[in-house]
């Protein structure tokens, strides 16, 4: 047993250590109040969803490894398909983003949001209604090229691109 | 870098001293008549040159008419790599002796290989479910496992007589 | 003066705060001292590599980001390497590069889980793992910059990276580079003298080389025990072989010494993330991948240096879209293997002590 052993040297250097702590800023936040700022890929809840740039190709629902997305096409017209459902099962959806990353219309965006929960399962499925009453805060997670605007977009899509990554 | 040691040259070894052992030996992976594996692992961990003293993995293959163990095997002294394989002789009744005695590392993965894809290992110490409850219909790693006739997991459960349900 | 004691078993867990999880050990007692340990495990068993079976390549890689959570970037890599040694699918040297700053980064992450919740364990409520939490959440912060999640990154792709790093990424990471040396010395002063801490794991859970090799334990476990083995120089993937950086090794392979070796090695990966940072070229990330692929029948077995141990991936392809065979070769789970051996005989107490410094991570041990 070493000297330092003997007389709890040790802890006490631990202390001073710890004293010094009282004077530092603290790093937490205080949530509710105070909020971080999200990164621009951030990859959250609420699926931003352009009904004017989808096709209905159902390249997203192909690439989920869950196969979370539902999609229900009802005739074709204009090169492309009118969609009929369009349903995300946010309960079983584990945020990969590899729907998004599939698209080829950069139709569809990870959302920016996180504060989701409810008490029923059944309304963490997402349906054409509400993706499209949703509040549009698209993420840029998987946007290799920044979409090209279009004349049809969407306020927030440009706000998005505008912000870049 | 681990070079591996190519399977060929590995059986030409084996077969200087167990002339009946291997079954073939191509370029990645020695394959083994399953009766002379626990001496051959031993020959391996214990022959100056080889010494494969550390069994990275066990892992086994179902391949529909057989299942295929695989042991990856590793030289830490000598910074080299080998794979030998045994095959079983048929799907019904598949058994492979365990290796859990040269190499205790054998142990916890044999298990999870009966569990999983049911290969009995012969004289394991301890062969029971790992990763499953005792009394779970089949072997969900199998190719031919799809369901539990129509049950939950959970129902397969049954509970014994004291309340408890799993070891 | 001797007392008559009586056997008892006792169960730790499955929901005990000790077991990190999920675990449950059938601890038999004489007295206070154990004579026998059996770990009983599953209760987290998800069946990923039945799942990976029906998936695709790709689809698979946020399955690899649950097994151990506390390293996602560490089991994404490992999967895809396999992946690539399958379908012989080149990398170009920016993402290499970038995959060693993500695994070294995660190393640090989850190592510093690793030893604030075994001090948490051996006493020291809260108070360490709050000082480890601070440095593990500005590499989450990096993370979740780079891929937009803080915890499932599914970051790694078949033939590089999902992404390129922000702008921001290299003014953060080089921020994070100068402190954290001096947050590590913290540690060691806070810790490395406490003599109770001393106290509690110097001689506890020796777990000697032989038996660590012969039981196939990997990772800071048999580099505690002193064996000098780590992938990262044994057998260098990606382009680890391109950076100076020490292997440390414990002497007696206790508790402490295994604790001693996560210490050291955070400050290895600060190194190594230096140098990766001064090298990295510029470039593409991402090589040309065929978006469903379909590698030639054939297996790949492809192992990496995970903060846990040797985590590898062995992969049976039979010419389609999904793996034939895909079977995690999970470091936690095989370093439970000696448990036994490393508790009996030691005091009750220490069994919470001892799992503690395995560092076990429930989802990769039932997969
Ligand atoms: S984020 Fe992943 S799991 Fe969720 S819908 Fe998209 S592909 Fe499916
Ligand atoms: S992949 Fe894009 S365009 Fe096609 S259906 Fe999905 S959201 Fe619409």
């Amino acid at each position: 047993m070493g000297l330092t052993e003997m007389y709890g040297l040790g802890i006490a250097k631990g202390m001073i250590l710890t004293l010094k702590h009282l004077g530092r800023k603290p790093f937490t936040t205080q949530y509710p109040e105070e909020r971080l700022s999200l990164p621009a890929r951030f990859r959250g809840y609420e699926f931003t969803w352009y009904i004017n740039r989808c096709t209905g190709c159902a390249t997203c629902a192909k690439a989920c490894p869950h196969g979370c997305i539902r999609i229900v096409t009802a005739g074709y017209a204009d090169n492309r398909y009118i969609v009929d459902t369009f349903d995300i099962e946010t309960s079983t959806c584990m945020y990969c983003g590899l729907c998004v990353e599939a698209c080829p219309f950069q139709a569809i965006y990870m959302g920016s949001g996180f504060e989701r929960a409810t008490y029923n399962v059944e309304r963490l499925t997402l349906d054409k209604e509400d993706l499209i009453a949703a509040p549009k805060k698209p993420s840029l997670y998987a946007q290799f090229t920044l979409p090209k605007p279009r004349e049809d977009d969407e306020p927030s899509l440009a706000e998005a691109v505008a912000r870049g990554r | 870098m681990t070079t591996a040691i190519s399977g060929i040259e590995l059986a030409n070894q084996i077969k200087a001293s167990f002339a009946e052992a291997v079954l073939e030996g191509d370029e990645r992976a020695v394959i083994l008549r399953s009766e002379y594996l626990t001496q051959v692992a031993s020959f391996l961990k214990t022959t100056p040159g080889l010494e494969f003293d550390y069994l990275s993995h066990v892992t086994a293959v179902d391949y529909l008419d057989y299942f295929e163990v695989i042991y990856h095997i590793t030289s830490l002294a000598h910074n080299h790599s080998a794979v030998i394989k045994v095959k079983t002789p048929d799907r019904d009744n598949p058994e492979v002796p365990s290796v859990a005695s040269v190499w205790c590392g054998a142990n916890l993965q044999e298990r999870e290989v009966y569990d999983l894809m049911g290969v009995t290992f012969l004289e394991h110490p301890n062969l029971k479910r790992v990763l499953l409850w005792e009394g779970f219909p089949g072997h969900p790693l199998r190719k031919d496992f799809l369901t539990l006739e129509g049950k939950s997991p959970w129902q397969t459960i049954e509970p014994l007589e004291e309340g408890h349900h799993v070891l | 003066m001797s007392f008559k004691t009586e056997p008892l078993v006792v169960n730790f867990g499955p929901q005990h705060p000790s077991t990190h999880g999920v675990f449950r050990m059938i601890v038999s007692l004489d007295g206070e001292v154990i004579t026998d340990v059996e770990p009983v495990m599953g209760y987290l068993h998800r069946g990923v590599e039945k799942l990976a079976e029906e998936r695709t390549y790709l689809q698979n890689i946020p399955f690899t980001d649950r097994l151990d959570y506390l390293a996602s970037m560490s089991n994404n890599l490992a999967y895809v390497l396999a992946v690539e040694k399958l379908a012989n699918i080149p990398v170009s040297p920016r993402a290499q590069y970038l995959r060693v700053i993500m695994a070294e980064l995660q190393r640090i992450a989850s190592h510093a889980m690793a030893v604030g919740s075994f001090l948490n364990d051996a006493g020291a409520f809260f108070t360490p793992l709050m000082y480890m939490f601070r440095e593990r959440e500005k590499v989450l912060d990096l993370f979740e910059m780079t891929c937009g999640q803080r915890l499932t990154y599914n970051y790694m792709r078949v033939g590089g990276l999902s992404h390129d790093i922000p702008p921001e990424f290299l003014p953060a990471l080089g921020k994070f580079l100068d402190d954290m040396p001096g947050f590590i010395d913290e540690y060691e002063q806070l810790l490395s003298e406490n003599e109770i801490l001393l106290a509690r794991t110097k001689g506890v859970g020796i777990l000697p080389p032989q038996l660590a090799i012969n039981a196939s334990v990997s990772g800071p476990i048999l580099r505690g025990s002193g064996v000098k083995w780590d992938l990262r120089k044994a057998d260098p993937y990606c382009v680890y072989d391109r950076f100076d950086f020490d292997i440390p090794v414990g002497k007696a392979g206790d508790s402490y010494d295994r604790f001693w070796v996560r210490l050291q090695e955070m400050r290895q990966s600060v190194r190594i993330i230096q140098q990766a940072v001064a090298q990295l070229p510029q470039g593409e990330v991402r090589s040309q991948v065929p978006a469903t692929l379909r590698p030639q029948a054939g297996e790949a077995y492809a192992h990496i240096e995970a903060p846990k141990g040797e985590l590898g991936f062995y992969l049976v392809s039979d010419g389609s879209v999904a793996p034939y065979r895909f079977k995690i070769r999970s470091p936690s789970f095989i370093n439970l293997t000696p448990l036994r051996e490393m508790m009996v005989g030691y005091k009750v107490a220490d069994a919470v002590i001892i799992l503690g410094s395995l560092d076990i991570v429930l989802g990769e041990v039932d997969r």
